[in-house]
């Protein structure tokens, strides 16, 4: 068997700190009624400033995210899932949408520590859509809770290499709107200048998360992805929070301290995976295998860098992190202008939505990815449950092939752990190891 | 009376290139009917609508499209990698669907084509912006358009383009209207072959024999029972086996008096209401359609005009036509069932693949009309 020069790891010193902000912010969101605060909920990549300017005591449950958390607890899970089914909610439909309905409808709700509580009841929903099912997960919940008022924000449009002005316009006439709608059915007032606070954290949080991502570059990598996972929930749920925007600083941190010191991810590091969407959540531990036996650490992902988070591209086509505007150059001009100048910024080329509304130019910064993050073979999850992640998949196989990147592809559901066949899934990744020449690691 | 409608379902292919050799134009393939096809006519240009052929192998599109993809999108794919659109010219999609997207950037990719183009059709039907916003698309596709055929589009041109497609609206209209009738003088099948038909040739032509089809049709008696009353919802419908067998192929008399999807009445229930600034006017008619339910959010638009015709169409019974991996109508199909039944209309729900399975569908459609039938008596 080959040996490796062992490479010296460490916990992540901000680890704790991300398990306790992410169990306070479920508690938060679940609290906040006691004293008079706000629930909303609705999708990621949501405008957490924008919502936040209603006041601190408005908390937004970001439903992915917590939906993906129930997918890792498969037993609850699957009473979620059976309860739509026996609804008569297809089976195919996307897995978060199904977790989450399905908690309504068995009234519970899970903590990441396992507490179940009962199913908290939004005030609102506002909900960004861009893909086939969000704007109608949001209808049926509405409908499904009695009656929740809901706004949906259409940001299906023109973005990144293609924006235009009227993007622009577009997405701020109705941001205009929104904030109208949550006035009238709040009665509060939206706060510039809590919004202009809270778009800066954003926008550190987003700069911070680029700046750790990209010190991922370093061999050996400092983090690997089912590390990630936990952090970039931060990034979908609430980048607007000054805890949020202090941890990602601190993980930036821990990240250069480790690369300077050569502290990995992994024990062993003979090959570098990049990968592309959510995996099954209930079935991490297939990561684990691929790292313990082969020395194979996903380094890179679209997903975990991508989500929620904004990023630039150099002249070269490098991933570059963004760079904040001056908090007296964002707050200059009225509520409009600063409104335009927010959502240029979520616009950008390298964002979340490009999978959904530019594929071909997603594609295109996949293979880029790959190269940049130096990684020599990818796996790509056939998501049986979210079709928007699976939107090009094959073409990124495609195309990463032809970049001479080897690709693993194997079917999984990120919400549904019946879709997934774990031991199928670990002997194709053996023989996938084995194709490219990847040797098992000595015991020693 | 129909076999022209039936002819232009049957040869859309074979139509489309006689029409480029007689005419010396462009042929332009879409995928879904939020294309402004008036623009396109404006353009002098021939929309077709890019149609699955029902082949039971579309093996040849599983290196582009993930499997849980529609069978819609795929056989559309499938039909291009096969060479069977090789004359079309251009390609363009006004944003949709996921997986009308994957099928439109897939071709792109992979099918050699002179012109395409992708139009970021709001997916807020009902937000604030949306009309400035689509028309600000319309500007951005007629230049995209100009520059391909190398000439201007004018208003008169639009004016055209908007008589062409309003009239054939109309006309298929005004066809809907006698299958309210009782005994309706228009069967199911016809009417999905003269709608079908007008997604794949020239409206100009197709017009003609609407209006033909449309003076006989006050005097037309068919020979055959009514029976039960059926209306078909779904999403994408170009399955005309399917609906043959309702009407010809069951041991109980059914007729499809009216349909929801896009091969139906959500592709001409409304027109582009003239007004001097002509995109405008035909972004609203496609803003403010009825429809497809990957659109139709917060508010449900969908649900009361299918409460509406099913009223009017004296419907006695709902066929919920569901394509496999169509996220967007799956999502509809637990509070429509919900709401169908709190209105007392019989539903019975089956679900399509590529192929459908005629025989079984058959054997569960006649106890599904023998329940209706005994409920009757």
């Amino acid at each position: 068997m080959e040996e490796l020069q062992r490479i010296t790891v460490e916990p992540l010193k901000t680890w704790k700190k991300a398990k306790e902000l992410r169990q306070k912010i479920y508690e938060n969101y679940v609290k906040t009624k006691e004293t008079g605060g706000l629930r909303i909920a609705g999708m990621t990549i949501h405008p957490a400033a924008l919502i936040q300017a209603f006041g601190r005591d408005v908390v937004f449950l970001g439903s992915e995210p917590y939906c993906a958390g129930v997918a890792n607890w498969t037993e609850f899970a699957i009473q979620c899932q059976e309860a739509c089914e026996k609804r008569g909610v297809a089976r195919d439909l996307c897995g978060y949408m199904k977790n989450y309905w399905g908690g309504i409808l068995i009234d519970k709700f899970m903590f990441p520590n396992h507490k179940i509580v009962p199913w908290p009841k939004p005030d609102l929903f506002f909900n960004d859509h861009f893909c086939c099912s969000h704007g109608k997960w949001y209808q049926y919940a509405a409908e499904l809770e009695g009656g929740v008022p809901h706004f949906g924000i259409d940001i299906s449009y023109r973005q990144g290499r293609n924006l235009t002005e009227d993007s622009i316009d577009y997405v701020v006439t109705q941001a205009t709107d929104g904030i109208e709608w949550i006035e009238k059915h709040t009665g509060r007032k939206f706060d510039d200048e809590l919004f202009i606070e809270y778009a800066m954290n954003e926008f550190n949080t987003n700069a911070f998360w680029a700046q750790a991502y990209l010190l991922n570059q370093a061999v050996p990598a400092p983090m690997e992805e089912k590390s990630f996972y936990s952090y970039f929930f931060f990034n979908m749920t609430s980048p607007q929070l000054k805890e949020v925007t202090d941890l990602f600083r601190e993980l930036r941190d821990e990240l250069q301290d480790r690369v300077n010191r050569g502290i990995g991810a992994i024990g062993m590091e003979k090959l570098r995976i990049l990968t592309d969407g959510p995996p099954t959540w209930a079935m991490l531990n297939i990561l684990r295998f691929a790292e313990r036996e082969y020395g194979a650490v996903i380094v890179a992902s679209f997903y975990t860098s991508h989500w929620g988070a904004s990023w630039d591209m150099d002249e070269s086509g490098n991933f570059v992190a963004p760079k904040p505007p001056k908090k007296e150059d964002f707050a200059s001009g009225s509520r409009e202008d600063r409104l335009r100048k927010y959502f240029r910024w979520k616009s950008r080329r390298s964002s979340s939505a490009a999978p959904f509304i530019d594929n071909p130019d997603k594609l295109d910064m996949t293979v880029k990815m790959a190269k940049q993050w130096k990684c020599g073979a990818a796996f790509l999850h056939l998501n049986r449950g979210c079709e928007g992640v699976s939107l090009g998949i094959m073409e990124n196989k495609y195309l990463l092939q032809r970049a001479g990147i080897p690709v693993l592809t194997y079917e999984g559901n990120m919400g549904d752990a019946r879709d997934f066949d774990v031991s199928g899934t670990i002997t194709k990744i053996r023989l996938f190891f084995e194709n490219i020449g990847l040797k098992k690691l000595s015991k020693n | 009376m129909t076999e022209k409608f039936q002819q232009w379902a049957d040869n859309r292919h074979d139509y489309a290139r006689e029409w480029k050799k007689k005419n010396g134009g462009k042929v332009v393939g879409y995928f879904c009917t939020y294309m402004p096809e008036e623009i396109l006519y404006a353009a002098d240009l021939l929309p077709v609508r890019i149609f699955g052929s029902h082949e039971p192998d579309i093996s040849i599109v599983e290196p582009h499209i993930f499997g849980m993809y529609c069978p819609v999108c795929r056989g559309c794919l499938a039909e291009g990698l096969k060479g069977r659109y090789e004359y079309l010219n251009g390609i363009v999609l006004a944003q949709s669907c996921m997986h009308m997207r994957q099928a439109f950037w897939s071709w792109e990719m992979h099918i050699p084509i002179e012109y395409s183009h992708y139009m970021w059709m709001p997916h807020g039907i009902q937000v604030k912006g949306r009309y400035e916003y689509f028309r600000s698309e319309l500007v951005l596709f007629k230049e995209s358009l100009e520059k391909w055929i190398g000439k201007k589009i004018s208003d008169d041109d639009l004016d055209r383009g908007i008589d062409i497609c309003n009239t054939n609206c109309r006309l298929l209209r005004q066809i809907y209207e006698f299958r309210k009738q009782d005994n309706p003088p228009v069967t199911g099948e016809e009417a999905m072959e003269a709608v079908l038909s007008s997604q794949t040739c020239d409206k100009k032509e197709h017009n003609k024999v609407l209006k033909g089809f449309l003076k006989k049709l006050p005097n037309r008696k068919l020979d055959r029972d009514q029976g039960t009353r059926l209306m078909i919802i779904g999403s994408e419908d170009d399955d005309r086996e399917f609906t043959k067998m309702i009407e010809q192929g069951l041991s109980l008399p059914a007729t499809l008096v009216i349909e929801e999807h896009c091969v139906g009445t959500r592709y001409f229930w409304n027109d582009v209401v003239p007004e001097k600034d002509r995109l405008m006017a035909i972004g609203r008619r496609y803003l403010d359609r009825i429809p497809c339910p990957s659109k139709d959010w917060p508010e449900r638009l969908r649900f009361p005009h299918i409460l509406n015709l099913i009223k009017e169409y004296k419907v006695e019974g709902v066929i919920l036509m569901q394509q496999k991996f169509c996220d967007p109508h799956e999502t509809d199909i637990p509070p429509l069932t919900k709401l169908l039944k709190e209105n007392g209309i019989p539903t019975y729900f089956v679900e399509l693949d590529t192929t459908v399975a005629l025989g079984q569908f058959r054997t569960r459609l006649e106890a599904f009309l023998e329940t209706l039938t005994m409920e009757l008596l």
